[in-house]
């Protein structure tokens, strides 16, 4: 009897981690380079050991428990800025990469990167953008800034190489670290040569709010109906309690 | 709940994003001005289950993990130094930038800021103002009895005095010019300050390499694009909607629980 209680804990449990997500998604609808969220769920069997204790129609329950949050790497739509030193990559399994201030490496797929006050091409908050040979450094008389469909940068000073584009094998191995970047712990990047940049595009964030608005209904329903099976076994517990009682 | 917290950074960022996204709008028609732009960026996540954490002694791994981000931020407003239209008054000391370079101009307490408001006039003095009648920062001063003034597209002022055949060159205007244009400190009356992001001003004539040229009787108008000002306001509408949905939804789910 008490079984049903936990299940139905479970599952709220799960459901409320699933609107949190589903929050974090609806909240990001206009970040560049978001990559939305959902949530994978799996079933976790009671416990083996304990299980010759119980008769068989007690044993098979399941619990709900939150598997991972998978992402999707799909490609967001683009947006025509016209800036300079906008960017947006045209592949979804392709990301720009980064450097902090501990030169520890980022990846990102946010490309509405500016200049700072030594004509470091940065990302808005200070991440160093690498190009294939270093930093990506201007001088104040280069004028004319041209980003070709290969990454390539051309100046009115000439050519200043390639802008660094890397590629995953696994996608979901990424992990979010915030500031529209992602860190790659178990995963090394292989170099996308044949990535397309576009110049003066950006991408915005690949949330549906549709589909966020309907996944989030679809989590109240669910959640009220959990919680109305738990009044229901509450209530049948009442129930026996009372009419036990009043035979003894 | 995660979600109440989550959903409330994104109605707090949307309601930047009107701001931004009005102040533009309300700047439509002012000479010189710089659009904004809002961008966002992702708050922090948790880590409820890290992926790549072994599952067995054979090695096996996560291969997702779970991630429950808390919400977005906005990150920057930086401003589209893109060249406004070029729309001709016909008056003498109108001038318009085009391409790269601010004017510069003297504030009342020394500073120099600069600016693409180029709709400039004469103190009583004869001197080269701004509308605020801040000086223009290269001291150029018109004599009463000058004719015919010019400002020639590389930025030489000169005029005709009476008695004399050739006309006088009375200054240049100089233009000023930054690495990162974004990191300029917008301070009203459509000036801008220098700052430690924006790098130091390079000075230059007009028309020489990495500057516009300077246009007498014209102005620039605001690079404000009404049609792109309106969609974004309406998808800012929508989205601070979305999540006041989910505050809803978040409540109501509480809401559940506590009448069982």
């Amino acid at each position: 009897m008490q079984n049903a209680l936990l299940v139905g804990l479970s599952r709220q449990v799960a459901l409320r981690r699933e609107l949190d997500v589903v929050a974090n998604n609806v909240a990001n609808m206009n970040t560049n380079g978001y990559k939305s969220q959902s949530m994978l769920f799996r079933d976790h069997m009671k416990n083996p050991a304990s299980a010759e204790h119980f008769k068989k129609q007690d044993r098979a329950v399941h619990f709900v428990v939150d598997q991972g949050t998978l992402q999707n790497f799909s490609q967001g739509p683009m947006e025509q800025t016209g800036g300079t030193f906008h960017m947006a990559l045209r592949e979804d399994d392709t990301f720009f990469v980064v450097q902090n201030d501990k030169g520890e490496t980022r990846y990102t797929r946010a490309g509405n990167f500016e200049r700072n006050s030594q004509g470091k091409l940065v990302t808005l908050s200070g991440e160093a953008v690498q190009g294939t040979s270093g930093e990506l450094v201007f001088s104040g008389d280069e004028t004319d800034v041209a980003i070709g469909a290969d990454g390539s940068v051309t100046t009115n000073l000439g050519s200043k190489g390639r802008v660094k584009v890397v590629r995953f094998a696994q996608l979901q191995k990424l992990e979010n670290v915030g500031d529209n970047l992602f860190i790659a712990k178990t995963e090394t990047p292989a170099d996308a040569i044949d990535a397309r940049v576009q110049q003066g595009y950006l991408e915005k964030s690949n949330v549906r709010p549709v589909k966020e608005m309907s996944r989030m209904i679809e989590v109240n329903r669910a959640y009220a109906g959990v919680v109305s099976i738990m009044d229901k076994m509450n209530e049948q517990q009442k129930n026996a309690i009372d009419k036990l009682a009043m035979r003894a | 709940m995660r979600a109440l917290n989550t959903a409330a950074t994104g109605m707090l960022a949307q309601e930047m994003n009107v701001e931004v996204i009005s102040h533009n709008i309300a700047n439509m028609r002012t000479t010189g001005y710089k659009r904004q732009r809002v961008q966002f960026q992702d708050l922090m996540y948790e880590n409820l289950r890290r992926q790549g954490t072994a599952t067995s002694e054979a090695g096996t791994q996560v291969p997702t993990g779970v991630q429950i981000g808390s919400g977005v931020k906005l990150s920057a407003t930086p401003r589209v130094h893109s060249q406004g239209t070029l729309t001709p008054t016909e008056k003498t000391y109108d001038v318009a930038v085009r391409g790269e370079g601010f004017l510069r101009v003297t504030t009342p307490d020394g500073k120099t800021a600069y600016t693409r408001d180029g709709s400039l006039e004469l103190d009583s003095q004869g001197r080269l103002v701004t509308a605020e009648g801040y000086l223009v920062a290269d001291g150029i001063t018109v004599p009463q009895n000058a004719a015919s003034v010019t400002i020639s597209q590389t930025g030489s002022v000169q005029a005709t005095l009476p008695g004399q055949t050739d006309t006088q060159t009375l200054g240049q205007l100089q233009l000023a010019r930054f690495i990162n244009n974004t990191g300029l400190n917008p301070i009203g009356d459509n000036l801008f300050l220098e700052t430690a992001a924006s790098g130091p001003a390079v000075l230059g004539n007009p028309q020489t390499e990495g500057f516009g040229n300077v246009l007498q009787g014209y102005l620039e108008e605001a690079n404000v694009n009404a049609v792109t000002d309106i969609s974004e306001l309406i998808a800012a509408q929508r989205a601070y909607e979305m999540n006041a949905r989910v505050i809803k939804g978040a409540d109501e789910m509480m809401s559940s629980n506590s009448r069982m």
